[in-house]
């Protein structure tokens, strides 16, 4: 116990006397660290908030579907809106989550023809899960042929709440039908894509407009499910065999891959960054310990054993990388704590315009993310920069040493 | 001349006085040279490479259409009633990598669903020279010219319509004199664009059959797209108007310029790193060196000689890695321009989607003269400044014990 806390002791007095170089390789080490990592957590922002677009769509993080809206998105076949069903849903976990049945319409005007997704929702549902910004009332339970509509469908055919429209579809049959209905509300949200493409109706006016014969069931062929990620996918998907589950990466693959995409630049990035600073560390770590050959060969004829020297050598390295993790976690936890509730806006990068994917609207100002997992690569990069620097430098001094005897 | 000589000798000697620490120091800033240049250009052919792939399947390089076929404000917004014929053209030159379309929104019905595609009608022979588009049927065949009244849909599309080879469909729209276009048109491929959204809203027909579907006269036509990779911004035309692919597909735009500015800082980042290193490493060799300074100084060198003598070792060091840098760049550049890389190594093997269509772009390199002196001169600035800190601590330690 004596002998490590002289150890300590030494270590640290021989850092302290070159404090100048100790400090600038910690500085150095911490510095690419905290590089690294920020873009690590900037992309894990970016990463977040990408999905968080696609999922706070009619998305969401999972979509239970009726087998025959699951092969094709027949509407044809509705399943009935049960409470076991909701029990599951609550079971799993789910915030949130919206019972829909869903309508292939189109619309054609002297303005021009547009094609539709009708949403047949239950709004004490649906509003809890997707907050739209309406002008107007949404939809509900007292409406007789009332609809929502998307701005940029509005813009586009010059509708104003209260206008009337004609909206063509094929009803349960197949037959070719065209139904009146009244604007009674104009909603904001996401792309301009999302604000063309999706109307919505009370589930009533929708079962009205679309079965053959009425019910008075709660219908669905897809229910939206919001959740807080897809960590439980195995146990969603095992818990909906009879119905079809889908999450959000099957039902949008563009944007799925571009997660990917991110997390392999990442990878790749944290390779490169590791071996540039791995380089440059290594020299002045080799230097630190050359210049004390003749000090350790005199420590070696007094009694240092191999075994001393390692251990030396493995607690000031100890000491250096203490030293960067601290420098860097904090320096991490500040710059990030305070980006992550400003942002950035990274918009300068596109000549200010926001990238639209696959019909998402993706963030223009990037709210960086701070992990466990960053700390933990925080510790990973300075545990293999500062460790493998010391390892080579310990390794060839000693061989020095040997030589030198 | 002769003491320029005298000192770029001793600042040479200087240099290799401590070998294995300046060949690591060399070594690291080679290594840092090198993946520079290659990383941008990795990035530049990396995006030329994907956008190349991506328009070459079918949205091609640039449109000529009537100046009022596209929105002025949305170029998702277009005009079917803007037609133009082959006479427009002044310039025929573009005509051989160029193909002809009509374009429509139209609705097509199946038996349970009727749903809103872009129908274009190709110059058959033509786009089968000039695109992949033929090469995306997975079921079915390809079309025959005439006007046969055949369609392809994708594959998504038919199976939301029940649609198969064989399959009748009904495609209704509006035509150009404004009456109701409606055809029923017969399915003869599948086209499968590995899933994306484009799979649900496109529709190929022959342009002689989109044509008559929209009652245009047979000359007449709204795009002509052009395929000419190399040429591949859109001419100053007087009388009809050039449209760039970025300016049709600004989200496609977007991306790749993000990712290209995205790598600039990448490599930005990486030579500050760098400069960082050796400026630590440079500060530990000077200050190692002050009593070597202090007897030259009584010998009769000047603080000037010495700071230069610093400067060229530096320069040295810097030169050396920079040539080998640029070598081990023009290497592994020049091998991945024979050996393209798969893109999907950074997607763990999956295919990349975009802009609604799968693309598994192998990324050949195209070797950019300019990195090959900006990423030197780059790599100097940063030498500099990372000499500056050493210095002053340099000046300021002699002024003390002066």
């Amino acid at each position: 116990m004596d002998k490590l806390k002289y150890l300590w002791h030494f270590s640290l007095k021989s850092l302290k006397r070159h404090w100048g170089r100790s400090l600038f390789i910690s500085l150095s080490v911490s510095l690419a660290v905290i590089i690294a990592v920020w873009v690590a957590a900037f992309f894990d922002g970016l990463n977040t908030q990408v999905e968080e677009s696609v999922v706070n769509t009619n998305i969401g993080y999972y979509q239970v579907q009726t087998p025959s809206y699951f092969q094709t998105t027949d509407s044809t076949e509705p399943l009935i809106w049960t409470k076991e069903i909701e029990e599951e849903l609550k079971k799993l976990g789910a915030i949130s989550y919206s019972p829909e049945l869903v309508l292939d319409s189109n619309l054609t005007t002297p303005e021009g023809s547009a094609t539709l997704i009708a949403l047949g929702v239950l709004p004490e549902y649906h509003q809890k899960m997707l907050s739209l910004k309406i002008q107007g009332e949404f939809v509900s339970q007292s409406d007789e042929k009332d609809v929502v509509i998307g701005a940029e469908l509005a813009k586009i055919f010059k509708f104003h709440l209260g206008d009337e429209f004609v909206l063509n579809y094929q009803d349960q049959k197949g037959e070719l039908r065209s139904e009146l209905l009244r604007i009674k509300g104009i909603y904001q949200y996401g792309g301009s894509l999302f604000e063309k493409k999706y109307i919505y109706l009370h589930q009533k006016t929708w079962k009205s407009i679309f079965l053959s014969e009425p019910s008075q069931d709660e219908l669905f062929n897809r229910i939206v499910v919001m959740t807080p990620s897809l960590k439980e996918e195995k146990t969603w998907r095992k818990s909906f065999q009879a119905l079809k589950l889908r999450t959000w990466k099957d039902l949008n693959p563009e944007m799925a891959v571009v997660l990917d995409f991110h997390d392999g630049m990442i990878n790749f990035f944290f390779v490169i960054i590791g071996v540039t600073i791995l380089m440059t560390i290594l020299t002045p770590v080799r230097m630190l310990w050359e210049e004390r050959v003749s000090e350790l060969k005199m420590m070696k004829i007094i009694g240092l054993s191999k075994k001393d020297f390692w251990k030396l050598g493995m607690v000031e390295s100890f000491l250096m990388m203490s030293a960067a993790l601290v420098v860097s976690s904090l320096s991490l936890a500040f710059i990030l704590g305070i980006q992550s509730k400003t942002g950035i806006d990274f918009r300068f990068l596109n000549d200010g315009v926001s990238v639209e994917r696959a019909g998402i609207k993706l963030p223009g100002i990037i709210f960086p993310q701070l992990y466990l997992k960053h700390l933990v690569q925080t510790f990973c990069f300075v545990f293999f920069v500062l460790g493998g620097s010391y390892a080579w430098s310990l390794y060839k001094t000693h061989q020095k040493i040997e030589g030198e005897r | 001349m002769r003491a320029f000589l005298f000192l770029l000798k001793y600042s040479y000697r200087n240099l290799w006085r401590s070998k294995s620490r300046s060949l690591i120091l060399i070594f690291s800033l080679s290594f840092g040279t090198g993946f520079i240049i290659w990383d941008l250009n990795f990035a530049t052919s990396g995006s030329r490479e994907v956008m190349k792939e991506f328009l070459s399947q079918y949205a091609g390089f640039y449109q000529v259409t009537h100046p009022d076929y596209y929105s002025k404000t949305a170029k998702n917004v277009f005009s079917i009633y803007k037609t133009i014929s082959d006479d427009d053209f002044k310039d025929q030159t573009l005509f051989p990598l160029s193909t002809k379309r009509v374009t429509s929104l139209a609705f097509i019905s199946g038996e349970k669903k009727t749903l809103g595609v872009l129908l274009t009608g190709i110059d058959t022979e033509k786009e089968e020279r000039l695109n992949k588009l033929k090469s995306s049927i997975t079921e079915g065949r390809y079309l025959v010219r005439g006007e046969r009244k055949e369609i392809l849909l994708g594959k998504k599309l038919a199976m939301r319509i029940e649609a198969k080879v064989g399959s009748t469909v009904a495609v209704v729209g509006s035509s150009v004199d404004g009456s109701v276009a409606n055809e029923l048109m017969e399915v003869v491929g599948i086209l499968d664009f590995g899933g994306g959204d484009l799979e649900e809203g496109l529709a190929f027909t022959q342009i002689e059959t989109a044509q008559s579907f929209l009652a245009m006269a047979p000359e007449r036509y709204h795009q002509r797209v052009s395929f000419d990779a190399i040429n591949d911004e859109p001419p100053v035309l007087t009388n009809l108007s050039a449209t760039s692919w970025k300016k049709l597909l600004p989200e496609i735009a977007v991306s790749v310029r993000f990712i290209d500015n995205f790598t600039w800082i990448v490599s930005i980042i990486m030579v500050m790193v760098l400069s960082l290193g050796l400026s630590n490493t440079f500060t530990i060799t000077f200050f190692e060196r002050e009593k070597e300074f202090k007897s030259l100084n009584i010998l009769g060198a000047s603080s000037r000689f010495i700071t230069m003598s610093l400067f060229l070792e530096v320069f040295l060091l810097g030169t050396i890695s920079v040539v080998i840098g640029i070598v081990f760049g023009f290497i592994a550049t020049t091998i991945c321009s024979f050996y393209p890389i798969n893109i999907e190594l950074f997607t763990g093997g999956k295919p990349i989607l975009m802009g609604g269509m799968v693309i598994r772009p192998l990324v050949k390199f195209y070797p950019e003269s300019q990195y090959y002196w900006q990423v030197p001169l780059m790599i100097y600035f940063f030498l500099l400044l990372s000499l500056v800190y050493p210095l002053i601590r340099l000046i300021q330690r002699r002024k003390n014990v002066a």
